[in-house]
């Protein structure tokens, strides 16, 4: 079964992703902070990453760096914040991450996405 | 000139001249007016200029070893006194030829000696109202300054809000969309057509508050300037053949008919991919929702070899004449019959009106109230904006240095 990690602050935002990823058979890990995403990845090797910018302690930018570089490109990391200005999702694409999903959302567009990163 | 605001006592002449006779004269004439300095050669006026920093110089032409022609070339050479004004003075101006080379080295004025009082006091105050006039202009460049830095400091924390608003906006939003999509797919049990209905709307109001902020977004990006086409090559057929088919089924939903005539061959133009297919989206959006009867056709004509114009006609609410104009102004938003509003920002043909000329086009109206609008984007083929030539021009600048 392949692994996700879901790094995301807001709860309700949480929640949303969680009743999503429910449709498919994924194993869910989840972080509520850049440094507890770091630890998880580390620990847990996800598949694919879910990445919120935006975090309490370290930014997902910044958590993303760290990612790689501890973990090399093995991992897909897809940015989804609600970062959304001219610019945001190159830093995203800089920092390391494959992809960039803007939110909101779209739920069916969403879990595409999450398909065609995790294969 | 360094001193500022120049009055009586703070405007300092330092007066050269080799003859101690002539630098008394001059002195009786300035000293109840002005700071005097004196000088009794060429390297005594430099000595001084550089320590005393005088506002005007008085300097005699005529003068062993160095002469006023070149101490004034060596104070031209130090930064503190290139600015100085030098008047010369001398009694061999019977020549013109010499006036003229003084000017042409820099002098502000020259003086015929046996000097005139009457002159010298009127050329001295034709320098001291010059400087007033500098000094109130610096004065005003500082105050400039000090509110450009203002300026841009709000502009700067206004940037800061907007992005700050964007994103805690969309945090909710997404989960407000995101569970309604989640129960309209009916993922935690089956939903009726009221619940189906209710939720589509709250779906709809949700869209709708995104697009609000998008236009915001884009609005304080295009009147700030910072928004900049992004060129590819592209076949326009095939955009306006995909942006018809994925709005089709609303206008066909609405009872309307469609009709798309585009050319039946590849037309590849260079221009920002991105806007066309917002202007358009728009412009198809609004065709939509101002008509309830009829049909909207899409055309796009090959203008010549510069031009293509794309065009979305409908038979909807139409726009009085006297409301054209004020169609593409913001927040704007025209009800044909001041009973019925519709959706909307207000924003949309303001942002495609300032879109139109950032891809380096024009956005037209036609319309007839009660008959049907038609509005046209003229497009070049190829962009060649200012702005992108600016920036090329910058960058060669930068490969020079």
């Amino acid at each position: 079964m392949k692994k996700i990690l879901l790094v995301e602050d807001n709860e309700d935002n949480a929640f949303l992703f969680r009743s999503l990823l429910s449709l498919r058979d994924y194993e869910l890990k989840e972080a509520s902070t850049g440094l507890e995403g770091i630890k998880l990845a580390k620990t847990e090797l996800p598949d694919l990453i879910l990445m919120d910018i935006q975090l309490p302690d370290i930014n997902g930018l910044e958590a993303t760096k760290q990612i790689r570089e501890a973990l090399g490109d093995g991992v897909q990391i897809l940015a989804v914040t609600s970062y959304a200005m001219a610019g945001d999702s190159e830093k995203c694409l800089e920092a390391g991450c494959n992809g960039y999903l803007e939110k909101p959302i779209n739920p069916e567009n969403f879990l595409q996405e999450v398909d065609s990163f995790i294969q | 000139m360094s001193s500022e605001i120049v009055n009586k006592t703070s405007m300092k002449i330092l007066i050269v001249d080799d003859n101690k006779d002539n630098v008394e004269l001059v002195c009786q004439v300035l000293e109840d007016e002005y700071t005097l300095i004196t000088a009794y050669s060429g390297e005594e006026c430099i000595e001084k200029a550089l320590v005393e920093q005088p506002n005007l110089i008085l300097l005699d032409v005529n003068m062993p070893q160095m002469d006023g022609y070149e101490t004034m070339q060596k104070l031209q050479r130090y930064e503190s006194t290139t600015a100085i004004p030098v008047i010369f003075a001398s009694a061999y101006y019977k020549e013109s030829s010499m006036i003229v080379k003084g000017l042409e080295q820099g002098a502000f004025d020259f003086l015929t000696k046996p000097i005139d009082e009457d002159i010298l006091l009127a050329k001295v105050r034709v320098v001291r109202r010059m400087m007033q006039a500098e000094s109130e202009i610096r004065r005003q460049k500082n105050e400039l300054q000090i509110i450009n830095n203002k300026l841009e400091s709000a502009d700067k924390l206004k940037s800061i809000f907007l992005a700050s608003m964007s994103h805690e906006l969309r945090t909710p939003l997404n989960s407000i969309i995101g569970f309604t999509g989640l129960m309209l797919m009916q993922i935690s049990g089956e939903i009726n057509d009221a619940q189906r209905e209710q939720l589509e709307r709250v779906k709809r109001n949700a869209n709708h508050l995104l697009e609000l902020i998008n236009d915001v977004l884009d609005i304080s990006k295009i009147e700030a300037g910072k928004m900049e086409p992004v060129i590819t090559e592209f076949d326009i057929v095939e955009l306006l053949r995909d942006l018809s088919q994925s709005i089709a089924p609303e206008i066909n939903n609405k009872g309307l008919k469609f009709e798309v005539s585009l050319p039946d061959y590849t037309v590849m133009i260079r221009n920002d991919s991105r806007r066309i297919r917002q202007i358009v989206m728009n412009l198809l959006s609004n065709a939509l929702k101002f008509t309830t009867d009829g049909e909207i056709m899409t055309t796009l004509v090959v203008e010549d070899t510069q031009n293509i114009c794309i065009s979305i006609k409908d038979t909807g609410v139409g726009v009085k004449h006297d409301d054209l104009d004020k169609l593409f102004e913001p927040f704007q938003q025209i009800n044909a019959d001041f009973t019925k509003s519709y959706k909307g920002t207000g924003l949309g043909l303001y942002i495609c009106k300032k879109l139109s000329h950032i891809i380096g086009g024009e956005l037209k109206v036609k319309s007839l109230f009660g008959e049907g609008s038609q509005f046209s984007l003229l497009i070049p083929v190829s962009i060649n904006t200012p702005k992108f030539i600016e920036k090329k021009d910058h960058l060669q600048d930068v490969s020079i240095v």
